[in-house]
């Protein structure tokens, strides 16, 4: 009876193992839901309020966006705006994501044969392999074709993105140039006001009065010691060099050279800058263990005074948080922010700009009609497909803005009194799907009216207090660095030696700064700089400067 | 052959039990060990692994040669040399103080409460440590309020306090789960001869010294080869969530920086040669660590 059942058991336990290995499909990472519904194909082969034909046939535009995000989350934000373009373009868009290394995913694709029509947020470097794999298409005859509006859009840039064999392999995408900042210093407003709004030009003076500002709060309301700056995983020395009058942390000269900040004078009084902070035990002393959620409660605990970093750090941390939990709370209770320049440099440099885009969008060898793809990406290019991709849903209540066809369009005012007010759900109109479709729109100013873009709140910067006060004080402080652009590719030699520079710089940074005495700070930066350049930082230097000089001559043609 | 034939039908639900486990093995252990041809090649994701560029031993020499070889390798063997030391015997002694215990109820709900550790991630236990070691942690609050310290020391953004941390929260971590199989080794010792030392006036040292020890002796020298033949893994999750900055100079072990120069650069070449040079010594390091136990302890596991 034993023996009986203990065999049985065991053939249960064989056979329930070779069940679990069949090939099932994966589990779904979420792509957006809701069957396609017959009501797309109505009035095909007319024109909708768009001026987009809708095709007999519905056009299913199946993507992966190698971008690691929340499947959930994502499959909620697109499913209105995915109905709409069904129902009004015929136009069937699914976005896949996966919670995982896009890298590693992209790369598992490849090995595995498994990949869907189109990818989107594909770099440089990963187009040239697919390409090479001739996985992805050559997308130029389809552009020549329909692309209209993408030439149009792109214009003299158009033929950047062609290789040495004038084909186009990726669509670009976060193209454009949007000159608004995107780091800067911070200062909380109403203590400043309350110290007589002193000058503020040099880092000096932004250390003085966040000194001032601790020394009249020293702790915060639960006793807990408050300091002048801190860190976070999302602050990068890059752009704290700028102060410094360096450009995406290099030093240019007259004849476009480089020089790492590491061999510089600029460098040196940088981290001297935090170095001497942290010795006046003023700096958070856990400032490079931060991740940016630490960082974020202890700002929202008023805890840490000042910041340098991006603008919208110390509105998500500050007044977008106090607003609710602050029962007198009043308005000045927020950071401004505002530039610092070094004395001596040229000037600060705090927000460099690749107008060329962040990736690109690739259709791949299983697109089965890439006709009708390339149609619809085309019209999301235009400035009206932009408006549409970049807001969401129009016509709804809860909708961004109106469009009434014919290009005439406006803004749903409750929602942009909602911005201005400081009331706007960003949760809830992250529903209507606005920017989640981001295939191969721009975020530069559309051409149409040299004004508006894709990103929803950047739409109103004149007429919001706080974003004109930031772009005011900034203004000088962004710049084009789409020149200095270098893809550090598999096979690039230097892509070893860029990652251990980067690493030990970042290594070396935190070490420097920490030092509890000028001297071990001086020696610990010069052993830094020292390791560098052993590793190559001076030959990685004269790379750059000859692919930096090489894009000058390519973007001044 | 029938003497095979007729061990197999006497033993056959053994067999049925074994074989799925054994294609298992062949098939995803066995099987997929040609993809090491790799760490020889240029891999380019997406080919056959047989039509890389052959490059023989460079990646070898690439990670030998690399400029933090030295960091690395200090790093691995410390941490792991620690989790060595301390981790082996931690669960031995849990395991004994358990077997001391003589309410049942009291030592079902210690030993219980021993494994939980085990099966929180690494994430929760990343948090935990902040929490705790943060310069505004408790241990800190505690530090001050006690007036040992005057300052907050920043026990995670000081390398030299990493590697005791990193021990000190494997062992944490482990010790419930891996006394377990001590437990069980105590179990199966003869209780006359835990009766004849009593006779004999011992005492309970005595005890474990002569009776409970010699008699796990097969189990502690077994676990100390495989603890041994794994020195080179010194951890990865840990290192990447606990480590910082600060403390890179002592974190940054083989499996981080394979990750972080391999994986994430694409060059899964040197990640496979690396993890095969790994291998390598390991089984080496099992296979000598055996010969010695069969030398002077007479117990051997191959």
């Amino acid at each position: 009876m034993k023996k009986t059942s203990s065999t049985i058991i065991a053939a249960a336990l064989a056979v329930g193992l070779l069940a679990g290995c069949s090939s099932g499909q994966e589990e779904g990472p979420a792509a957006s839901p809701a069957q396609p519904s017959s009501s797309g194909a109505e009035s095909a082969g007319e024109p909708n309020a768009f001026g987009w034909i809708k095709p007999a046939q519905t056009t299913v535009i199946d993507f992966y966006q190698a971008d690691r995000d929340n499947p959930d989350k994502v499959a909620r934000d697109t499913v209105r705006l995915h109905d709409y373009l069904l129902n009004n373009f015929n136009v069937d868009l699914k976005k896949t994501v996966y919670d995982v290394d896009p890298k590693e995913r992209l790369n598992l694709m490849l090995a595995s044969g498994e990949y869907p029509e189109v990818i989107a947020a594909m770099d440089d470097d990963t187009v040239d392999k697919w390409k090479a794999q001739r996985k992805i298409i050559d997308l130029t005859p389809y552009v020549d074709q329909y692309g209209q509006n993408i030439k149009k859009a792109l214009g003299d840039k158009y033929k950047t993105y062609l290789d040495e064999d004038g084909k186009l392999w990726g669509l670009p995408r976060g193209w454009g140039y949007l000159p608004g900042p995107d780091f800067t210093a911070h200062i909380r407003m109403d203590w400043y006001e309350e110290m007589g709004s002193p000058k503020i030009e040099t880092p000096e003076d932004y250390y003085e009065v966040l000194k001032q500002m601790v020394a009249a709060h020293p702790t915060n309301a639960q006793g807990e010691k408050v300091y002048a700056l801190s860190w976070n995983d999302q602050v990068n020395i890059n752009n704290v060099m700028g102060i410094w009058g360096l450009k995406d942390g290099y030093k240019e000269d007259a004849d476009h050279n480089l020089v790492h900040w590491l061999n510089t004078s600029e460098g040196l009084e940088a981290a001297r800058f935090y170095n001497k902070i942290y010795r006046d035990g003023l700096l958070d002393p856990d400032l490079f263990i931060n991740k940016f959620d630490d960082w974020k409660t202890k700002f929202a605990n008023e805890r840490i005074v000042g910041h340098i970093g991006s603008w919208w750090h110390s509105w998500n941390a500050g007044h977008e948080i106090w607003r609710n939990s602050v029962p007198d709370y009043q308005e000045d209770m927020r950071y401004v922010q505002i530039a610092i320049k070094a004395a001596g440099a040229e000037n600060a440099y705090l927000s460099p700009k690749d107008a060329r885009g962040w990736n690109y969008t690739v259709l791949t060898d299983k697109a089965k009609n890439p006709e009708a793809i390339i149609k619809f990406l085309d019209f999301t290019m235009s400035p009206i497909g932009t408006r549409l991709l970049g807001w969401g849903v129009p016509n709804e209540e809860d909708s961004l803005w109106n469009y009434e066809g014919d290009d005439k369009w406006s803004f749903n005012e409750a929602q942009k009194t909602a911005l201005l007010d400081g009331t706007f759900d960003y949760e809830k109109s992250d529903q209507l799907g606005g920017n989640r479709f981001w295939l191969v729109h721009g975020q530069g100013l559309l051409e149409d009216d040299n004004k508006s873009t894709a990103w929803y709140d950047q739409n109103f910067v004149d007429e919001d207090k706080w974003k004109k006060l930031m772009y005011d004080n900034t203004k000088d402080t962004v710049y084009d660095n789409t020149a200095r652009r270098v893809v550090f590719s598999v096979d690039n030699p230097y892509t070893l030696v860029n990652q251990q520079i980067e690493d030990l710089v970042k290594n070396g940074f935190a070490q420097a700064v920490t030092r509890k005495t000028e001297d071990e700070f001086v020696s610990t930066f010069n052993e830094l700089r020292d390791k560098a350049n052993k590793l190559g930082l001076q030959d990685l230097e004269k790379y750059r400067t000859e692919e930096y000089k090489k894009q000058l001559e390519i973007l001044n043609q | 052959m029938n003497t095979w034939r007729r061990r197999i039908a006497k033993e056959r639900q053994i067999w049925i039990m074994a074989v799925p486990m054994i294609v298992w093995v062949l098939v995803f252990s066995y099987y997929p060990m040609y993809g090491m041809i790799i760490a020889f090649q240029n891999y380019v994701p997406g080919n056959s692994f047989f039509s890389g560029d052959w490059v023989g031993f460079a990646h070898f020499e690439r990670f030998f040669n690399s400029p933090d070889f030295g960091t690395i390798m200090r790093n691995t063997f410390a941490i792991s040399g620690l989790n060595i030391l301390f981790g082996l015997p931690a669960p031995l002694i849990l395991a004994l103080l358990l077997n001391e215990l003589k309410n049942k109820a009291f030592k079902r709900f210690t030993q219980t409460l021993s494994y939980i550790p085990y099966f929180i991630s690494w994430v929760v236990v990343a948090s935990i440590l902040f929490t705790l070691l943060g310069s505004d942690g408790l241990l800190n609050k505690l530090l001050i309020d006690f007036g040992f310290i005057r300052e907050p020391i920043s026990f995670l953004g000081e390398g030299k306090y990493f590697w005791s941390i990193l021990t000190t929260s494997n062992v944490w971590k482990d010790v419930g789960f891996n006394s377990i199989i001590y437990l069980s080794a105590l179990a199966s010792i003869d209780r006359e001869q835990i009766e004849a030392g009593k006779v004999d006036g011992i005492g309970r040292f005595g005890t474990v010294w002569h009776i409970y020890l010699p008699g796990i002796r097969t189990t502690i020298i077994l676990l100390w080869i495989l603890g041994l033949g794994g020195i080179l893994n010194a951890g990865f999750e840990q290192q990447l969530l606990i480590g910082s900055p600060t403390t890179a100079e002592y974190s940054e072990v083989i499996d981080t920086y394979v990750y972080k120069y391999g994986v994430q650069l694409g060059y899964y070449s040197f990640a496979a040669a690396v993890n095969l040079m790994k291998a390598v010594v390991s089984v080496l390091l099992v296979i000598g660590m055996n010969r010695i136990a069969k030398k002077f302890f007479d117990t051997s596991i191959l």
